[in-house]
């Protein structure tokens, strides 16, 4: 179910209704639930189960967890629900990858091996089990006397927290990824009175336009990144093109979180920021911190740290480095290609830190070239995303170099530059607000979201599905 | 907050549709992608007169010609990337004064574009576009914003100004590079190496027939135009499967079939889309011999 669909439309509307009614006010999670569970089936029916059984493993683990007398107690179970939940995460995902490795062949595969290349990928497996992991590991480090306590004590109460937790429809399937220590603090009954509404606007209408007009456009001039159109385009066309998928890649992404952000204010919840302007990042750390923020945090907190983080020695923080972002990168989807995207990101990270010994690593002043250099390294990677097959990747970077000669499409890079705009004034307002603490008249504010309104209803692009849906 | 700037949007809204009701700009607006032109060519097609008596369906080998060289009593309703069933239903449910289409027979196997049609055929929404023309996906305003800076301010630096006025038509083409033409050939054959799925042939062979009928039944009469491509292509297990299939559901002692020279090359620029030359020649052909003379009182 897109989010812009009518059918997502109608679901909103009948849920907010139903939410805020006085009758309700008790079941409001049960509302949400049932309205996330129908959210998640309307698409793949079936898979509603893997869901609920995920569901099943955090509740009946974290609880475990907490009532466990002993501390190997405490850790049995919460070790048994993480690897629960990596099995799920590597049956339903991984599997078609393991195979091929293992050497099954979609054309020679007996009944079995057919059965393994084909397995079904549940849209937001990798959101849903990550937060599933998330409650098992901040109720595993949490004690009795912590003001981050999250669990009630009733059995049923804690299964349906988790349920709402997990599949609260706005993030289920594609983030933020929310951690549970900042989600369950907020689970009580909302009144309609509560609704922050100008904040709902602003995050709906910016994330409907960044998706619609923005990324849905450049979705269409994008296209031609793909195999064998590109060997005919110039080499200006091309990078056009690749410049374009990033903004792409941003507003689709940014787009949808905060689309998911708006939804849950308007049902009481906050969700963490995803997206901090990341290309206006100068050094790779930085955009790191800027972009799916839930995601590098979750992988910090979670992966890095536990590793030893920088804690033991130079060489083990290069090591842990890359082996968080290449794991990182294998999590967006079942393919080299995201593993090599990961690994580039973490081996440019090592060589950042590794370069940054002994000298000042604050930004003296903002470095225009900085940002560049940052936004081509982050752009080129975003090769690896767009063609999965690395022969095609080569043949991309050599036609950027053998096509000097050929003539460049001017209609696709013109429209390529505008659909691009919003995103760098997106960006270019940012730098402005933190240097100088400059903030857009109101006057001018009302009237971008008029015009991002109009946009929306007769300049958005074809629908298309987000691309973090594939993860 | 909410209150005035959805006020502002109601009347930038309005004024764009005044503005193009008052003056508006053939020639300004250029379509973005592939796929926003099929969607405009489908608008297009529902909201115009249709005083053409034949229109033409196909794929992106078909759209390479020209209206303006098939000459006034033809409509190309060709879809890049798409498939002949496409427009097919398009002029079945709104045929206008239609007494031929031309169908393309090339890649006739290519699924119908239910997106193309179900935008095209939106309740209320396509009845809307005629009165707000701000609706209809042609006149986005980066159509307008971008054609009008492609033209005055990037062509300024690139050699490519008269690929940009020739945009319109198509038939003008991308000029030929020899070795990339022959990189794509090269990657055509061995599409073209392999027929299709006989079930795939056979289900859409059976739609095509049924969309046929249901032409007929509304006195619109069926040509078959197989598109010139390269020639060492036409013999290809792909081709031949196709004309096969067809020939036997359409024989052509019942059905007018069209096609290419034997006794000439086709030039194309990538094995499969015709140069601007041969796509104007080709134009002339098909028109030749397909225009029936005109009836008697033929706009209702």
């Amino acid at each position: 179910m897109l989010f812009n669909s009518f059918e997502f439309v109608l679901l909103v509307l009948v849920t907010f209704g139903l939410y805020y009614l006085p009758q309700f006010r008790p079941a409001q999670t049960f509302v949400l639930i049932a309205a996330s569970l129908f959210f998640y089936a309307f698409n793949q029916p079936a898979l509603v189960l893997l869901l609920l059984a995920s569901i099943a493993i955090n509740a009946v683990a974290s609880f475990k967890i907490l009532h466990a007398s002993h501390a190997i107690g405490k850790k049995s179970w919460a070790t048994a629900g993480v690897v629960s939940n990596l099995a799920l995460l590597g049956f339903y995902k991984y599997t078609p990858l393991l195979a091929g490795l293992a050497g099954v062949d979609r054309e020679n595969a007996g009944p079995v091996g057919q059965f393994l290349l084909t397995i079904p990928l549940p849209i937001g497996i990798s959101f849903f089990t990550f937060q599933g992991i998330s409650l098992l590991i901040d109720v595993f480090r949490q004690t009795d006397a912590s003001p981050q306590r999250i669990l009630r004590r009733s059995v049923w109460r804690h299964f349906v927290d988790t349920a709402f937790f997990e599949a609260f429809f706005p993030q289920l399937v594609a983030g933020p990824i929310v951690k549970a220590h900042e989600f369950f603090p907020q689970i009580r009954p909302k009144a309609f009175s509560e609704i922050k509404w100008e904040s709902v606007f602003r995050a709906l209408v910016t994330g409907y336009c960044l998706k619609m007009v923005v990324a849905d456009n450049l979705k269409d001039l994008t296209y031609w990144i793909a195999y064998p159109y590109f060997l005919q385009a110039s080499t200006l066309t091309l990078v056009s093109m690749l410049v374009g998928y990033s903004m792409q890649i941003f507003a689709d992404f940014a787009g949808y979180s905060l689309i998911a952000i708006g939804l849950a204010r308007l049902f009481g919840y906050e969700l963490i920021e995803n997206f901090n302007f990341p290309y206006i990042a100068q050094s790779l750390s930085e955009f790191w911190r800027r972009w799916h923020i839930s995601l590098s945090s979750w992988l910090r907190e979670y992966l890095y740290y536990p590793l030893g983080g920088n804690r033991r020695g130079e060489f083990r923080t290069y090591v842990n480095l890359i082996v968080v972002m290449t794991l990182g990168g294998l999590w967006h989807g079942a393919a080299w290609s995201y593993a090599a995207w990961g690994l580039f990101h973490g081996a440019g990270l090592a060589v950042e830190r590794w370069w940054q010994r002994g000298r000042n690593s604050a930004a003296a002043s903002f470095s225009p070239l900085r940002v560049l250099f940052v936004f081509s390294y982050v752009t080129f990677g975003w090769l690896l995303f767009k063609l999965p097959n690395f022969e095609h990747v080569i043949a991309f970077v050599r036609a950027c170099f053998d096509n000097t000669g050929l003539r460049s499409d001017t209609r696709l890079i013109a429209f390529i530059l505008l659909y691009s705009l919003p995103v760098v004034a997106y960006h270019a307002l940012a730098v402005r607000r933190a240097r100088a603490g400059w903030k857009v008249p109101v006057g001018w504010q009302q009237l971008a979201y008029a015009v991002g309104l109009v946009a929306l209803l007769i300049n958005s692009g074809s629908p298309g599905a987000f691309i973090y849906f594939q993860f | 907050m909410i209150t005035r700037t959805l006020l502002i949007a109601l009347a930038l809204f309005l004024a764009y549709n005044l503005i193009l009701s008052l003056a508006p700009l053939p020639g300004w607006f250029v379509t973005q992608s592939q796929w926003q032109e099929n969607i405009a060519k489908a608008q297009d097609y529902l909201l115009a007169e249709r005083p053409h008596r034949c229109v033409l369906v196909g794929t992106s080998l078909a759209a390479r010609l020209s209206e303006r060289h098939l000459g006034p009593d033809f409509r190309n309703v060709s879809f890049s990337g798409g498939s002949p069933i496409t427009g097919l239903e398009l002029v079945r449910r709104s045929p206008g004064d239609t007494q031929v289409v031309v169908i393309e027979t090339n890649l006739f196997f290519r699924d119908v574009d239910d997106a193309v049609l179900s935008n095209a055929f939106r309740p209320a929404l396509s009845g809307l576009r005629s009165y707000l023309p701000a609706l209809q996906e042609k006149y986005q305003p980066a159509n307008f914003i971008a054609g009008k800076l492609g033209e005055k301010l990037l062509a300024t630096g690139f050699t490519a100004a008269s690929n940009w006025t020739h945009r319109r038509d198509r038939a003008a083409g991308p000029a030929v590079n020899p070795a990339l033409c022959g990189q794509l050939l090269s990657g055509h054959r061995k599409t073209h190496a392999r027929a299709p799925d006989p079930a795939l042939l056979k289900r859409q062979a059976a739609r095509l027939q049924h969309e046929v009928r249901q032409l007929e039944a509304l006195g619109i009469s069926c040509v078959f135009v197989e598109m010139p491509v390269d020639r060492s292509l036409m013999a290809m297990p792909l081709d031949c499967a196709t004309r096969a299939c067809l020939m036997d559901c359409f024989p052509p002692a019942q059905y007018r079939w069209i096609q290419p020279r034997e006794d000439h090359d086709y030039r194309t620029t990538d094995g499969l889309h015709l140069t601007g030359d041969e796509a104007r020649a080709f134009a002339a052909e098909l028109r030749q011999a397909v225009l029936p003379p005109a009836r008697p009182n033929q706009r209702s």
